[in-house]
């Protein structure tokens, strides 16, 4: 980002490269559709090249990174919760995932020689992820995709640390228990 | 460590961000005993693996999208920006200690030449020598000069003095000759001996000079006068030296005695370089005019009458002091016959009988310099 700072555009495409897929999956999970998603992704890298004057390199970058992506979600989302009202798409239940999150998630189409049980699987961690509370998800994804310690997201959230724990551990716990209902619901099919 | 204790950091210890050593010896320590909370974090670190999301790679064309973005948000980034963006680069590096510090440096550096100024007295002194007029005493607060100057200042004030004496002076004492006598030998030699005089009304001036003057070391000063009025002359002098050396106000007044001092103790011979020194340094000044009389008394006391001579025509040039110079160039004119007459039958004899007639009869004949003598 120093490098950046200075005028190598080239240190755009570094930042751009290490950061990308984590950040794709964030927005993904967070927003849940890939499109707004893809928008979402290319709008934070836009706002980093607009601000990077303002970083200050007291924090890490990718702190900083995924502060702007939030803001970005959470405001689609707001917008998106305002038009459904007026949506004609039929609406979709909300343990099927949506013809966009397959197309996005490159193991679901590229892997047709993996097991059915594996695939599901992951297909159903993704919808348990994508079912939690949005306050439980949020925290989930910072600790998981993005790999940012309990401390930063609770400076990032404007959330109390053992307030952000709490999030992770029930997310925790109820991500456990969708997967241990569908391994029941495996073992004991119909 | 207490259950409720180790709920409050079993996120910590599943993530790895418990960095107190004291608090993670704890946590496993409890683990060791506590059956309900290994439990917890077995379950949650199950939980964590079977939940890591597999992460998605976004399309291929949007690296190509962002990066054409940001090249053209770049170019629309406005100069203030661009601006902004070097000086928040130039400030990480400006706040840095190493430069501050060096900054501090070179501040220290710069105020330390600023005050830096030449000593007190050393630019009149260059503006006396280029114009060939001593300077008085008070202004001089200096250190005595070094001998190599004191006898160029002796040869410079020779040259005019030649001049004005003409002939009459003669050829036997030529300027390098008494620059030379002023730096040579100006101890006092314990085989020369002279009668100790007290300090007379000439020394009037002098002590005019002393009067308006606060010493640097005036207990220094005063010792020193203090052995000089006992008669002991002999450290007097030292004492004096001494003083005149470190310069301030009571140089002059210092110099002058100290001369006087070896006069006393040593005799004329050796003390007329040092009242030519001294009359060189503080030139028209009081202490330079009283070590103009005692140069010519004492020239007069070792038969160098032309020497005297010359000193008492310089005298006369002050108003102050022309009725005495007259009056003492007039007792020249018997003195030099005498002198002459005196030394047809004593050539041959040795030195010590020519200095110590001319002495005698000086002091017989001239009781007014012999008031101003010691």
């Amino acid at each position: 980002m120093l490098r950046f700072q200075r005028g190598e555009v080239s240190a755009f495409a570094t930042l751009v490269d290490r950061h990308q897929a984590a950040l794709f999956t964030f927005v993904l999970r967070f927003v849940r559709t890939a499109p707004a998603s893809e928008d979402i992704l290319q709008e934070t890298f836009l706002r980093v090249v607009q601000n990077a004057a303002d970083y200050k390199h007291e924090a890490r970058f990718s702190t900083w990174l995924y502060a702007i992506a939030r803001n970005l979600c959470i405001d689609h989302l707001r917008k998106a919760s305002l038009r459904n009202h007026d949506s004609f798409d039929p609406p979709r239940a909300d343990n099927e995932p949506s013809p966009a999150d397959r197309l996005a998630d490159p193991h679901h189409a590229s892997s047709p020689e993996r097991s059915a049980l594996s695939h599901e699987l992951r297909d159903h961690l993704t919808q348990a992820v994508e079912a939690l509370p949005d306050d439980q998800r949020e925290v989930f994804l910072l600790r998981e995709v993005a790999n940012l310690p309990f401390k930063e997201i609770a400076q990032l959230t404007g959330t109390p640390e053992n307030t952000v724990k709490s999030r992770m551990r029930y997310a925790l716990e109820r991500l456990q228990e969708a997967l241990a209902e569908f391994a029941h619901e495996a073992r004991e099919p119909g | 460590m207490d259950c409720e204790h180790f709920d409050q950091i079993v996120l910590d210890l599943l993530y790895g961000e418990l960095t107190e050593g004291e608090t993670l010896l704890a946590a496993r320590r409890h683990l060791e005993r506590c059956d309900r909370c290994s439990g917890v974090l077995s379950s949650l670190r199950s939980a964590r693996q079977a939940t890591s999301l597999p992460k998605v790679d976004p399309p291929a064309d949007l690296r190509h999208r962002l990066l054409d973005a940001a090249r053209a948000a770049q170019h629309q980034v406005p100069w203030k920006s661009r601006v902004g963006r070097w000086v928040s680069w130039a400030g990480s590096y400006a706040m840095r200690p190493q430069l501050a510090m060096a900054a501090l440096l070179m501040l220290m550096i710069g105020s330390s030449l600023m005050l830096l100024r030449a000593r007190p007295g050393q630019a009149e002194r260059v503006r006396i020598t280029e114009q060939g007029t001593p300077e008085g005493d008070h202004e001089d607060s200096s250190p005595s000069p070094a001998p190599e100057r004191v006898a160029l200042r002796t040869a410079e004030l020779a040259a005019p003095r030649a001049e004005a004496s003409g002939a009459s002076r003669g050829a036997d004492t030529p300027a390098p000759q008494e620059a030379r006598k002023a730096t040579g030998d100006n101890e006092p030699s314990p085989q020369a001996a002279a009668a100790p005089a007290e300090p007379g009304a000439a020394a009037g001036q002098a002590a005019n000079a002393e009067a308006d003057t606060e010493a640097a070391a005036p207990d220094e000063f005063a010792a020193a006068m203090a052995m000089y009025n006992s008669g002991d002359y002999g450290n007097a002098f030292r004492a004096l030296d001494s003083v005149a050396n470190k310069g301030g106000p009571n140089a002059p007044s210092a110099a002058l005695h100290s001369a006087r001092a070896v006069r006393s103790s040593a005799g004329c011979a050796t003390a007329l370089p040092r009242f030519e020194s001294v009359m060189s340094r503080f030139g028209s000044s009081g202490v330079g005019i009283e070590a103009r009389w005692e140069a010519a008394a004492c020239a007069r006391v070792l038969g160098d009458i032309a020497r005297a001579r010359q000193y008492y025509l310089e005298l006369a040039r002050l108003d102050a002091q022309r009725a005495r110079a007259e009056s003492e160039l007039a007792r020249l004119a018997p003195s030099n016959q005498q002198n002459a007459q005196r030394a047809a039958p004593a050539k041959g004899s040795s030195n010590r009988a020519q200095n110590r007639a001319p002495a005698a009869n000086t002091a017989n004949r001239n009781p007014q310099n012999s008031a101003n003598s010691f």
